[in-house]
């Protein structure tokens, strides 16, 4: 029996290819996480498993195209962010309840945090969610890659496919308006001018 | 990650927004069904898909074929 904790993304593509489809789904156990909270971020929480689930299924039927000279998983995180800008796109914005209502059932630090402090956590993590939710989406993608996520610049520019200074210049914008967003928001957000 | 990258020089603006983002990078969390949702499809897609694809272009050529008959014949 193969070992594919230890085995690399290349070698998994590689194995589903041939029709070895656990070697897909360990590829979907492992980048799940990832392209969940990217689909959550960029798409909203309630879109998120719709997106993932359309991203991976797009993935595993171009995965001939996959060239494995730069990693599976910005190639995945590509797929998922087109799959979510299309979802944020057809989308009208939730108002703010139903983003907390969905937040209560995911935050996965429940049982760790006092019950007040915990619940002013949720709320302020929704309000900023729904804050992110307010940019358009080709700047909330950035956003989230980025400062959420924490991709490079340069794998940024790849997956969207335009120069590194594109990316730095509409970054800067978009955390521009961000920052305007969430000072319209005072009694949550005090940030320096 | 972006480790490996020169610092960012951030405004006190941009870096009281980086803290606020914070809050966003817990969670949520995928479903424990994701993954077997997205297999289960997998799998389902992928043994409909040859039947169907030679469906797709056995259509084709029978359009094809019409498209070259009708078309010698009004000539």
């Amino acid at each position: 029996m193969i070992d594919t904790s230890t085995e690399t993304d290349q070698a998994l593509v590689e194995r589903t290819l041939r029709g070895d489809l656990r070697a897909f789904e360990r590829l979907v156990e492992r980048h799940r996480e990832v392209v969940f909270r990217v689909a959550a971020r960029i798409a909203g929480p309630e879109e998120a498993a719709d997106v993932s689930q359309d991203a991976f299924l797009r993935a595993f039927h171009r995965l001939s195209d996959f060239e494995g000279d730069a990693p599976f998983r910005a190639w995945l995180l590509q797929i998922t962010h087109n799959a979510a800008i299309n979802a944020a796109m057809r989308k009208v914005p939730d108002p703010v309840d139903s983003q907390l209502e969905l937040a209560d059932e995911h935050d996965p630090h429940d049982g760790e945090r006092k019950p007040v402090e915990s619940l002013e956590r949720r709320e302020q993590e929704g309000r900023m969610q729904l804050k992110l939710g307010s940019l358009r989406p080709s700047y909330r993608s950035l956003v989230v890659l980025r400062d959420i996520e924490g991709l490079r610049y340069d794998e940024i520019a790849e997956m969207l496919d335009m120069p590194v200074g594109s990316v730095k210049g509409r970054l800067h914008r978009a955390r521009g308006e961000l920052i305007e967003l969430l000072r319209n928001n005072t009694y949550d957000w005090d940030l320096p001018s | 990650m972006n480790s490996g990258e020169e610092p960012e020089e951030l405004t006190a603006a941009e870096r009281g927004l980086a803290a606020h983002l914070t809050l966003l990078q817990d969670g949520p969390e995928a479903p424990a069904s994701l993954t077997r949702q997205i297999v289960r499809t997998a799998r389902w897609q992928q043994s409909v898909r040859s039947p169907l694809l030679a469906i797709a272009h056995l259509v084709s050529a029978a359009m094809e074929t019409i498209r070259l008959l009708v078309g010698g014949g009004t000539r």
